[in-house]
């Protein structure tokens, strides 16, 4: 059996097809972003499909386990976070550095392939993933349509907003903010705690 | 009447996947837990880093990036 840690990549066989969704679920979404004008976001996409595409194919290095911190780092790093995004001015320096950080923390604790592949699903999963596939989709093509018919001028996007423009103003205060913020930590800790081997 | 349509059709999405979420702990026989979904799902690499973006994005989107005219 392999180690923990160990890259469990199936090396050399054909990549499978729930793959190659997913790196072409973040492609379509890195080409929207650029197409609705926010580049860096569609960059950030597009690079890693790319990545992902490449380990795919086996020609990037086998990574070692994740890397140990301490719960009390993390409550402190994850504190420090929720009191920048809230105390210092949307949009401003503060925020591009702690969301940044953020996001290269989560991507070395998440990358190391530290599972194995479960067997086929039983039936449960599978009728989750139907369900949760369908309101997703759903949502997803809801959410395209009110954009697409709010973009012809100020007045139709008033009467299609897009969820950003209603959840938006939320965040324009520090308490919003702070709130806004603690929810997305506790999101992806949630995220990296069930991708944690058994 | 056009603004509400399009607000309760982010209601009714936000109320299927609260169902999702409920449905799944009083009947998780039926059909599997967030959670349970999420295991079988995670273990592959695009899958976990996939998800870990979009919602890594949504921090970004609302912190980080001004919105677009």
């Amino acid at each position: 059996l392999p180690r923990t840690g160990e890259d469990t990549r199936p090396r050399g066989r054909r990549v499978g097809a729930p793959v190659t969704w997913w790196i072409a679920i973040l492609l379509v979404t890195g080409a929207f972003q650029v197409y609705r004008g926010a580049p860096v976001d569609g960059c950030l996409f597009l690079a890693v499909a790319a990545v992902l595409a490449i380990d795919r194919v086996g020609a990037l290095p086998a990574v070692g386990g994740r890397p140990a911190v301490p719960a009390g780092v993390l409550v402190a790093g994850a504190a420090a976070v929720v009191l920048v995004a809230a105390a210092t001015p949307r949009y401003g320096t503060g925020d591009v550095l702690v969301v940044a950080a953020v996001g290269l923390l989560v991507l070395a604790y998440g990358w190391p392939q530290t599972l194995r592949p479960p067997g086929a699903p039983g039936r449960p999963v599978r009728t989750a993933m139907g369900a949760w596939s369908v309101v997703g989709v759903a949502t997803c093509g809801w959410e395209l349509t009110e954009y697409f018919l709010g973009r012809p001028s100020a007045a139709a996007s008033n009467d299609h907003p897009a969820l950003s423009d209603l959840v938006d103003p939320l965040l324009h205060a520090a308490a919003g903010r702070a709130v806004f913020t603690v929810v997305w930590l506790l999101g992806l800790a949630f995220l990296l705690r069930r991708a944690r081997p058994s | 009447v056009t603004r509400a349509v399009s607000i309760a059709g982010y209601v009714v999405a936000a109320s299927g996947l609260t169902a999702l979420v409920l449905l799944g702990r009083l009947a998780p026989g039926r059909i599997a837990r967030f959670g349970v979904l999420l295991d079988a799902v995670v273990w592959s690499r695009p899958a976990r880093i996939g998800l870990l973006l979009f919602w890594w994005w949504v921090g970004w989107h609302f912190l980080v990036s001004r919105p677009v005219d």
